[in-house]
């Protein structure tokens, strides 16, 4: 169980969140969806204790991330948007590397191998992790935060680059963690995903929470064909004919 | 693109790497606007340390002793730029710096990244040997040897720049080890640096062991006139025609070497090869400990990127200085000057660690990630360095022991002496680097720990923290009882040394708190985290 209040982040005078209010539950994938900037980078980094608030409190499982860090880290996974990892390491040297820090017992590494298989990296399990494509990097950060079987699973944009039969496992594996009582916050851009996937979804703009329910729920309230239509409504983007339009108009 | 253009690019560049590291500090400070101001500042602020190395070989100018000096100060600054560049790449490939400039039309990118290079700190090497050429100019009258040492000094530093390109070229992005041209690479590498050891040995041991100052340099660069640097080393003070010829001649070596080198590595940049290992046996996931596994990884990425090769370089480089301190006193090796090796394995420790943490790069989102607290942190960090860095001050101490007809107890005492030392300004170092870092770093650069200038002072300061008992003990020592001079008095002074260099480790761990760090004991939970709130009181 996550709860988020009158949380917010002030970079340098630029508020990168403003007051959010969330409460997210066991056992629910919960989507972060909203344009580029809008803060769900910086929610994700606070929530898994990386990035300390300016006002407002977080807890994870009763856990409050800016005094019990160490904590929350042992019971988070965090996937960040790009798959930065050491290069010169192999895939099997990073899980070990990661699993060692961790202190897993050595039967999560069955697990581990059954990851291996079903993303299928098998074969690149002894080569340079500078060496993989981004696909497969997203892959090896992916299989890395699962070592530990954690309580709660941060995923920021985990999706990009991964070819759409590990999607479709990734899908899976996700959809039976939360049926395990696991919490999931997903960020992504991706209507479509967050629509089939998240139970719940919150639609953010300029570090404020616009909207939060299931999808149902929003295209109800606002009257809306698709999740789509929801996230133009509110993050105020109606209008996108005049854009294309003056944007024709230039080139 | 005209040269205005250009210059603005790569000030870009360099303005962008010095933020890249700077953006996640603590308050405004660290994250306000990288302007012109600052790249004038980060220039400057490491001029002090080039002028005190200037002025403390200037001085031997000055006292009529050889101008092959010189030769020594190309040399440092051969050194440097190498270094710097090594580590300027590495930050430029960690943070994707040359992925704005690809879809631009420029030509020759790489021009424009090293000067970048120079904007963002490489620039000051150009001084190091303007305060030597001025003392020599003073005292002799001949002020051309001013500009022709800045020339010299130039050309040195695009030397050592394409050095660094080469090196960079060389090991990193290199095969691994798991393969067989990868293990070949590692020995390789292992025996260049012990072969350069024994260079620097044969060169002491075969010139009469350097006595007096600098003679052997004199009579090197009289016989390997035409030979960059003895022949630049020369050609600051002599200005004959044959000098002039060598100027134009490695002016033209040098530029074509850059030319080569910043081709290849931009190409390597934009494309990076990569060796893949033939799987030899089926991967078979292991557990280790916390604390081991992590200096493990600190270790296995260092031992395969160029900075390791670096690292190799810093041993020779102590060797030579270590007996330039014992000529200086006009005498032989003896028990006392000796004790210098200990301030520079301090020196290369210390050094050590801020390589280990830069080395973490763009990746160091993994560790501020996972359940490890600062202390832990800093604490195995210290120990990664500890068992790379003091290792190559054991030559320079066998060597000591060697010269000095020291016995196996003494020898023994002076290695334990180092360790401690060396353990010790470890400890310091880290504790000091890990109270600069952000809260939760998930990128970490020079520019992290601020200005150029303020590694240095911590280096100082650990050197001073760590080695002050072992000249302590030396100076009450010969307060009390003078200098020692059978071989009973030179143990107790050895062992006293050990004996205080231990305790002042002792206090160190206590006194930095790295008790808790220890994988002994068992931690419950509320733990301090790399984290909010974690820092140790000023």
């Amino acid at each position: 169980m996550i709860t988020v209040s009158e949380l917010s982040k002030d970079y340098d005078g630029s508020e990168a969140l403003r007051g959010v209010d969330l409460e997210i539950g066991e056992g629910e994938i919960f989507g972060l969806l909203g344009p580029n900037g809008s803060g769900k980078s910086t929610l994700m980094k606070t929530i898994v204790g990386m990035t300390e608030p300016t006002e407002g409190v977080v807890t994870l499982n009763g856990l409050d991330p800016s005094k019990d860090t160490i904590g929350v880290k042992r019971i988070v996974g965090y996937v960040p948007e790009s798959p930065n990892l050491y290069e010169s390491l192999s895939p099997k040297e990073f899980f070990e590397f990661v699993a060692s820090v961790r202190a897993v017992s050595p039967d999560s590494l069955e697990r581990v191998e059954r990851f291996v298989d079903a993303f299928e990296i098998r074969d690149d399990m002894d080569r340079d992790i500078g060496s993989l494509s981004f696909g497969m990097r997203q892959k090896v950060s992916i299989i890395a935060v699962l070592i530990h079987n954690p309580q709660v699973l941060v995923l920021d944009e985990c999706m990009n680059g991964l070819d759409p039969k590990s999607v479709r496992v990734l899908k899976e594996f996700l959809n039976s963690f939360a049926d395990r009582g696991g919490t999931v916050v997903y960020s992504t851009h991706v209507l479509e995903v967050a629509e089939k996937l998240c139970f719940r979804v919150a639609i953010m703009r300029k570090g404020r929470v616009e909207a939060v329910g299931s999808v149902g729920e929003l295209r109800e309230i606002l009257k809306s064909q698709s999740l789509e239509d929801v996230f133009f409504k509110v993050t105020e983007e109606e209008d996108l004919g005049q854009i294309v339009k003056a944007l024709e108009e230039t080139l | 693109m005209d040269l205005q253009s250009g210059f603005t690019i790569a000030s870009t560049i360099a303005k962008e790497r010095i933020y890249q590291g700077r953006k996640q500090k603590r308050g405004s400070a660290g994250r306000r606007k990288i302007t012109n101001r600052t790249l004038w500042f980060t220039n400057l602020s490491i001029l002090p340390f080039y002028l005190m190395i200037s002025f403390f070989l200037g001085g031997t100018i000055v006292a009529g002793t050889s101008v092959g000096v010189f030769a020594l100060l190309l040399l440092a600054q051969l050194f440097l730029s190498i270094m710097m560049t090594l580590n300027s790449l590495s930050t430029f490939r960690d943070l994707d710096l040359h992925e704005p400039l690809l879809p631009l039309p420029i030509e020759r990118v790489y021009l424009l990244v090293s000067l970048s290079w120079l904007l963002s700190g490489g620039v000051a090497l150009l001084v190091i040997p303007l305060p030597a050429a001025g003392i020599y100019s003073l005292s002799t009258g001949q002020y051309l040897s001013i500009p022709v040492s800045f020339l010299w000094g130039m050309l040195t530093v695009l030397f050592g720049h394409s050095i660094g390109l080469l090196v960079t070229n060389l090991f990193t992005y290199g095969p691994s080890r798991r393969s067989a041209l990868g293990n070949f690479f590692q020995t390789l590498k292992i025996a260049g640096a012990f072969s350069l050891f024994v260079l620097w040995f044969l060169i002491i041991q075969y010139q009469g062991f350097l006595n007096p100052l600098l003679e052997p340099l004199t009579s090197i660069s009289e016989s390997l006139w035409f030979v960059y640097p003895f022949g630049a080393s020369r050609s600051i003070a002599d200005f004959s025609m044959i000098y002039l010829l060598s100027f134009a001649l490695y002016s033209l070596l040098f530029s074509a070497l850059y030319s080569v080198a910043g081709r290849i590595t931009w190409s390597r940049i934009v494309q990076p090869r990569f060796a893949v290992s033939a799987r030899a046996e089926p991967s078979k996931l292991r557990i280790g400990g916390k604390l081991r596994s992590m200096i493990r990884k600190d270790l296995t990425l260092s031992f395969r990127s160029g900075q390791r090769f670096l690292g190799l370089l810093v041993f020779p480089l102590m060797i030579l200085f270590m007996n330039l301190f014992g000529i200086i006193q006009g005498e032989a090796v003896s028990a006392i000057p000796a004790g210098i090796v200990y301030l520079a394995t301090a020196i290369a420790s210390g050094w050590g660690i801020s390589y280990l943490y830069i080395q973490e790069g763009e990746s160091a989102w993994i560790m501020s990630a996972l359940p490890v607290s600062r202390k832990e942190y800093a604490f195995q960090k210290a120990l990664s360095a500890f068992s790379l860095f003091p290792l190559y001050g054991v030559p320079a101490i066998l060597l000591v022991s060697f010269m000095g007809g020291f016995g196996s107890y003494l020898t023994l005492m002076q290695l334990l002496s180092a360790f401690a030392v060396a353990l010790t300004s470890c400890l310091i170092v880290s504790d000091s680097l890990a109270d600069m870092l952000p809260d939760n770093p998930t990128v970490i650069t020079q520019e992290t720990f601020g200005s150029r200038f303020h590694p240095l002072l911590i280096l100082l300061k650990s050197a001073i923290f760590s080695a002050w008992p072992v000249f302590a003990i030396i100076g009450i020592y010969l307060l009390a009882l003078g200098e020692p001079i059978s071989s009973l008095e030179t143990g107790l002074l050895f062992t006293l040394m050990a004996a205080a260099a231990a305790l002042n480790l002792s206090l160190t761990f206590w006194r930095c708190k790295f008790t808790g760090a220890l994988p002994l004991k068992v931690r419950t939970g509320g733990a301090e985290g790399i984290g909010p709130g974690t820092r140790s009181e000023p």
